[in-house]
């Protein structure tokens, strides 16, 4: 090898182990697998003693052809659903989602509170404000991808079109 | 006459009005028995506070008061519920309102005896939300009169230990005189729930 290379070598390599400065991102990048693309996923922040959490994101498939989200786990949690939720006058109805939630080819389906979502089950401890969990999302076509969860408040509502979520922390400076 | 095929033969104008009786009786039979709070503010049956002492609406007239029913392992509307009622109790203390504010009380009432113990109950709320929410505990029977006196409803959904509970989501106001004045429906945000509260405390 020429000096030269090796100077580059020693760049690029010096470059690569570089870690990432930035603070856990309350808002975590999608994420691609196949045709899926999972946007902005997030957690809420669960009461103390809690035996159930939110998980919710967008997920489109921008591939010709139908997929579903079948599954998925959660180190903290014992079980995992996919639930949906309708108001029906003053009462809120839940379901989980059987077979499968279907991601129409070409199409999206948004997870937010109050609509659908994934629940994380039996909790063996509470989503902490401001932490991010690490799971995985299998579909039946894309098959298994994992997703990181910023947790964000308990009261938190979703992200604004920009990414932005309202009720989350501010970034931390350093 | 007889009805072997009730889609195709039409019905005799006796068997109508003998069906239609039959249906009204029914349907008078599954009506609650009473509904909104008693004359004396009563609920109809009597709960239990996490502290271990019985509590009945009859017990609460002369102060105004709101209740809510869910159970410690919903996901959503409990939670968030108990965080904006938390929140906007909150505000209230910095208001013109707070004496009165430090007076209110807001009782959670499970609808999961099975699951929902006191101690659990107690926990939870103290933990994590404001202290002027009570939670409330009974029998299976006492918590569904007390449901029938709000016409709050509930039904448990899905099987296994993980079983869900389909709830009322709206959280009742009862004025002073022990009357269901209004409900707060779930979500829609602080303000208006702030002025919900202003209005039952200023009353």
């Amino acid at each position: 090898m020429t000096l030269r290379n090796i100077a580059f070598s020693a760049l690029a390599a010096a470059v690569l182990a570089t870690p990432a400065m930035s603070p856990t991102p309350a808002v975590a990048d999608d994420i691609t697998k196949g045709d899926i693309v999972i946007t902005d996923p997030w957690a809420r922040a669960t009461p103390k003693g809690a035996a159930v959490a939110g998980g919710f994101m967008q997920i489109t498939n921008k591939g010709s052809t139908p997929d579903a989200l079948i599954g998925g786990t959660m180190p903290l949690a014992g079980r995992f659903e996919v639930h949906e939720m309708k108001m029906d006058g003053d009462v809120m109805k839940m379901r989980p989602v059987l077979g499968g939630l279907a991601i129409p080819p070409g199409g999206s389906v948004v997870l937010k509170p109050g609509s659908y979502h994934v629940m994380f089950m039996e909790l063996k401890e509470p989503l902490v404000e401001g932490t991010t969990l690490t799971g995985t999302l299998t579909f039946e076509k894309a098959g298994t991808v994992e997703v990181k969860y910023p947790v964000r408040a308990l009261a938190a509502t979703g992200s604004t079109p920009s990414g932005h979520p309202t009720g989350a922390p501010e970034h931390k400076g350093h | 006459m007889t009805l072997t095929d009730r889609g195709a033969l039409p019905l005799c104008r006796r068997t109508l009005l003998r069906l239609a009786a039959m249906s009204a009786l029914t349907s008078l039979a599954a009506m609650p028995a009473a509904a909104d709070p008693a004359a004396d503010g009563g609920w109809g049956a009597t709960l239990m506070t996490t502290a271990g002492t019985p509590l009945g609406g009859e017990m609460l007239k002369g102060k105004p008061y709101a209740l809510y029913f869910g159970y410690l392992s919903c996901p959503d509307v409990c939670p968030t519920t108990l965080a904006d009622l938390t929140l906007v109790l909150a505000q209230l203390d910095g208001s013109s309102l707070r004496d009165a504010a430090r007076d209110f009380r807001v009782y959670f009432v499970s609808l999961d005896p099975e699951r929902d113990s006191p101690a659990q109950l107690k926990t939870y709320l103290e933990d994590n939300f404001d202290h002027r929410i009570i939670g409330l505990t009974g029998s299976a029977a006492a918590i569904a009169t007390v449901a029938r006196t709000f016409r709050a409803v509930y039904k448990r959904t899905g099987s296994g230990p993980s079983y869900a509970i389909t709830h009322t989501a709206s959280t009742f106001l009862v004025d002073r005189n022990g009357r269901l004045v209004s409900k707060m429906p779930h979500g829609g945000g602080l303000e208006r729930k702030f002025e919900q509260l202003t209005a039952l405390m200023a009353d």
